[in-house]
């Protein structure tokens, strides 16, 4: 039988053939981006898992540190260039056996440093006072893999004297370097996120490769039927029948992984989520190889021998089985299950914590959906067959009311990519909001560098007086002049030569805050940057990266007008005045959305306008193109203390994008979904409509023959895949909206605009319906010559 | 009337509702009519007869305006039927001719009264006295009780009968039949042809039976031969128009 099976496969004709070719493409395109999830996924593992070098906790250094043997002076921190953080690990070795990061055979020594592939080539190909020159000394060989997680990632080990690293206040002494994986509150959230995109396009898959197999399944029956004539039993018939599935499921899964093959240098090279992954990471395990070779020829098998209970083959015929009842209301179920887990678990999400039953939720309302579709599509069936006139209605909702399940099934992948894409477009424009405004979009190169630091000494090293600093006591041990430096920033002549140097910078604009004399005192509450409330779920520390930590009190800041000018967003001094006092903390805020308030107004308090006898806080530098603001950072990074927070000062945009770094994701992977499920959904959709034109082809041909105009025809395939399409996705979009409704209420600050999609969101709906409407429309000219008078001719 | 064989002279003449006049179609290499002339008066009941691939369906095709002659005129009711256009060649295939065939001409998703009001709705009549006039076809054939059913759930000769319930809802002219008990056993062959003949002698319609069953053909009120796409007269009479 099987051989029988095979033979009637392979060789019984064109037609056959043909078909056998047309189910092994669309089994092809679904194994094929099936394998592109499983391989993403697998990279984002093993990313995430790989060791995190970066997370090596260390001690605080003490004043006898030079007698530590095999051990060294860690200081990590992050530049950015052009918006992508640089990761930086200054390092001083003590010992000959002190731990090697990873990536490289042994540390830098003073005047040296390592670059990772993608830094080092810019290094080579930036003005060095761009890049190159913040890092101090020669670049004497790159930085291997194991320390990276993709080939565009910026990573600088530099090396230091001890004596130098040691000054600094952010240095500890590490003797063990750690090889745990990193994690952080993301972690789980972009695995569950990968697993809802997975979801969201598996079904569609499978619809297609259940859809290509039932391919003109009316033929292969009654050829069926004439095996039984000859005597063939029932099972025989499931035995062939699941032979020529899985012949085709096999060569479409061996199609597909070659097509996947083929595009899977692209697929390294794009970045679904913020980054690349390394090429070799970006391939499903052998597991997941071996499931898609396995599991798909075996749902192939499994769906043909389900198909094959809806039909009596007898030697005498092929008849259906008595028509399925139809769908109940109770396929809502499922639906209302899932809004209300998805409804628990937003009001157990905070910005700590994403509550599991929220993803979960989302997944289960999805799937409702699909369980709630078939019922849908025989509502609306219903209410056509009532409310419409007409051979065309009454044939479309006869055919939908018949088998809503089958009819639904074609459009399922289209109702899910609307689903998703009405999420997205109702959730982002309000973490949009909470990040950006006007006033954001006015500051957006404008960059912020605070000066009242943090620890002056960050440990016993570098503090004179002795007694040991604690994050409370920042300033323990510390000399008075070190403590003023702490509290109001830069003493009058560094600041004049500072300043004097950020000036000589072709296409900047210095804007200087200095401190109000008499405000230096500590005010016990702490503005570190990022520590505002959402800090730890953004994209990290708003603008001034190396400024205020604890301790950092900002008391009033002075500001001159002319300052203020330059900056107008920012407010206006009242007439006649030359330098205001101004709350100057607030430009700190993690939120741009806040740190972009006015800080000056008319009544802003007139204040000392001789500067050089003042203390500078903070520096406003507003550049006039991406290239001056790397100079001016890398000046920033090379003459000023390193900042607490280990952070190079950025920009007000570069905190927007920062902040808003999560969301556009999140946004990549969805849209991903969205498209690949659109691709899958439009070829199951041509799939299914051809499909049925097939196995209609002899009522539809007479029914032409017998007076029906073409048109009349066109107009029965199109209501059929339309309605269904239509009905669902109303129900899709409406819940769709009501989550992201409900998620931007419960999560977002308080005065976030409800959502509401605009045009953007409406015009690509309708380019998908109108997706949908060509791919059905391709299969008419087939309607055409499947039905044409030749067809008659054996009748 | 002679016993001969022998191909008959068709003259021209009024009352014949549709008439081939030395029609010839090819398929590829397949010659399927080689010259076939016929001549059908209004109201008559003609059989056509012939052995498996004499071109007697090709014939009832070509009449029906479904494929035009490669030469030779077709014509019906005093018009020119093989040089309309497809379209009006549909709406008369729609508005003046009814169809029943072997098997499989009805739609299964559809129920018994949906299929019989299809031509009705196809033709943009209401759906209500469409609807009415399905409903009274049903006692008609013996359909009683059935208007709701599936049509994919009716033993052969009910979905015989609801076929030609279908032809006949219209009030078409002329009556083509395709084997219409080739799928049928003989009892209910008999009950179906029985049906067809009454129906359409009452609604006055002319009927072009295509059969290879000469029980079928005493049906009809004549018989004609088709043999190698010519017309032979079984008796060997010539086949005068109007007779």
């Amino acid at each position: 039988m099987y051989r029988l099976g095979a033979q009637l496969t392979l060789r019984s004709g064109r037609e056959p053939l043909v078909r056998l070719m047309i189910t092994a493409v669309a089994v092809a395109i679904g194994v094929a981006i099936m394998l592109a999830v499983l391989a993403d996924f697998n990279a984002f593992k093993t990313t995430n898992n790989r060791p995190a070098w970066e997370n090596t906790q260390g001690q605080a250094v003490t004043a006898d540190y030079a007698s530590a043997t095999n051990a060294e002076l860690w200081n990590y921190g992050n530049d950015i260039y052009q918006g992508q953080t640089i990761e930086r690990l200054d390092v001083s070795g003590l010992g000959p056996s002190a731990p090697v990061p990873p990536g490289i055979s042994q540390l830098p020594g003073p005047g040296q440093y390592y670059a990772s592939p993608a830094l080092a080539a810019l290094i080579r190909s930036i003005p060095a006072d761009e890049l190159g020159g913040r890092f101090p000394g020669k670049l004497i060989g790159t930085i291997g893999q194991p320390a990276l997680t993709g080939p565009t990632e910026l990573v600088a080990y530099v090396g230091y004297a001890p004596a130098n690293l040691a000054t600094l206040p952010a240095t500890t002494l590490v003797s063990k370097i750690n090889n745990g994986a990193g994690r952080t509150v993301w972690t789980s959230f972009f695995r569950d996120s990968f697993i809802v995109g997975a979801i969201a396009f598996l079904f569609p898959i499978l619809i297609l490769v259940g859809t290509a197999t039932r391919l003109a399944a009316a033929r292969r029956e009654e050829r069926y039927a004439a095996l039984r004539l000859v005597g063939a039993t029932n099972r025989q018939i499931g035995t062939i029948s699941s032979v020529e599935a899985v012949i085709s499921g096999l060569i479409g899964t061996l199609l597909g992984i070659g097509l996947f093959a083929a595009l899977q240098p692209v697929l390294a090279d794009s970045a679904i989520t913020s980054a690349r992954y390394f090429a070799d990471e970006v391939t499903p395990t052998a597991l997941g190889y071996l499931l898609v070779l396995v599991g798909v020829p075996a749902a192939s098998a499994i769906g043909a021998l389900l198909s094959l209970r809806r039909v009596r083959i007898s030697p005498l015929g092929v008849s259906r089985r008595v028509t399925p009842p139809p769908p109940t209301a109770w396929r809502i179920a499922p639906l209302v299950a899932g809004i209300v887990l998805f409804a628990l678990g937003l009001a157990a999400t905070n910005h700590n914590r994403i509550a599991p039953s929220l993803l979960l939720g989302l997944i289960v309302i999805m799937i409702g959906l699909l369980v709630a579709g078939p019922w849908i599509t025989a509502q609306a069936a219903r209410l056509l067959r009532r409310f419409a006139s007409g051979a065309a209605p009454l044939l479309a909702a006869r055919r939908l009311a018949d088998n809503p399940k089958l009819a639904f099934r074609s459009v399922s992948g289209l109702v899910l990519a609307v689903f998703l894409g009405t999420v997205v477009a109702g959730i982002l424009p309000a973490v949009e909001y909470t990040a950006a405004s006007p006033r954001a979009a006015a500051l957006s190169n404008v960059l912020l560098d605070g000066f009242t630091s943090a620890p002056v000494c960050g440990n016993d090293a570098n503090c004179s007086g002795g007694g040991a600093t604690s994050p409370a006591n920042p300033l323990a041990g510390s000399s008075a002049h070190q403590q003023r430096i702490g509290l109001e920033g830069l003493p009058p002549h560094a600041a004049t030569t500072l300043l004097a140097g950020l000036s000589a910078i072709k296409g900047t604009t210095p804007i200087p805050i200095y401190t109000q004399p008499g405000s230096g005192q500590p005010t016990g509450q702490n503005i570190a940057p990022g520590s505002g409330p959402a800090a730890n779920a953004a994209g990290g520390p708003g603008p001034g990266g190396s400024s205020s930590g604890p301790g950092g009190g900002f008391g009033n800041g002075v500001i001159s007008c002319a300052g203020l000018r330059e900056l107008a967003v920012l407010g206006q001094c009242a007439p006649g005045r030359s330098a205001v006092a101004v709350p100057a903390g607030n430009l700190f805020d993690d939120n741009p959305r806040y740190s972009t308030q006015p800080i000056a107004s008319a009544s802003s308090p007139a204040a000392t306008a001789n500067f050089s006898r003042l203390y500078l806080q903070a520096v406003l530098v507003k550049v006039n193109n991406a290239a001056t603001l790397e100079k001016v950072r890398t000046y920033l990074v090379t003459h000023t203390p390193q900042s607490a927070s280990g952070t190079a000062p950025r920009t007000f945009g570069e905190a927007v994008q920062a902040r808003a770094v999560i969301a556009d994701t999140v946004q990549r992977l969805i849209d991903t979904a969205v498209i690949l499920t659109l691709i899958v959904a439009g070829c199951s959709l041509a799939v299914s409509v051809g499909g049925s034109l097939v196995e209609r082809k002899r009522p539809f041909t007479l029914l032409r023959v017998t007076g029906t105009q073409l048109a009349t025809l066109y107009r029965v395939v199109l209501l059929e895949a339309v309605l269904p399409l239509v009905a669902a996705t109303i129900l899709a979009g409406a819940v769709a909206y009501f989550v992201a409704t409900a998620t931007v209420e419960a999560i977002a600050p308080s005065g976030t605009p409800v959502p509401a999609p605009g045009g953007v969101y409406y015009a690509t709906m309708a380019a998908g319906l109108a997706g949908s409407l060509l791919v059905i429309l391709t299969s008419l000219p087939l309607l055409r010559r499947l039905t044409g008078a030749a067809g008659v001719r054996f009748e | 009337m002679t016993s001969s064989l022998t191909q008959p002279q068709v003259h021209r003449s009024d009352g014949f509702l549709i008439e081939a006049r030395d029609v010839y179609r090819s398929f590829g290499q397949t010659q399927a009519l080689a010259g076939a002339s016929l001549a059908v008066p209004r109201g008559e009941i003609l059989a056509l007869m012939g052995p498996s691939g004499s071109g007697k369906s090709t014939l009832l095709h070509c009449l029906a305006g479904i494929f035009p002659p490669d030469k030779g005129e077709i014509w019906f009711d005093g018009e020119r039927l093989d040089t309309l256009s497809d379209t009006r060649r549909t709406e008369l295939r729609r508005t003046a001719f009814g169809f029943v065939f072997q098997f499989g001409q009805l739609v299964p998703e559809l129920t018994v009264a949906d299929n019989i009001a299809l031509p009705l709705l196809l033709n943009k009549q209401s759906r209500k006295s469409a609807y009415a006039a399905a409903q009274a076809w049903l006692p008609r054939l013996e359909l009683d009780g059935l208007g709701g059913r599936r049509t994919g759930e009716l033993s052969g000769g009910q979905a015989q009968r609801v076929a030609l319930a279908r032809a006949m809802v219209a009030k078409p002219k002329l009556l083509f039949a395709d084997e219409p008990t080739g799928s049928l056993d003989t009892l209910t062959g008999e009950l179906v042809m029985d049906l067809m003949v009454s129906t359409a002698r009452e609604e006055g319609a002319t009927v072009v039976l295509v059969t290879h069953d000469a029980r079928v053909a005493a049906y009809a009120d004549r018989e004609v031969m088709v043999r190698d796409g010519k017309i032979i007269n079984r008796t060997g009479a010539e086949v005068e128009v109007g007779r």
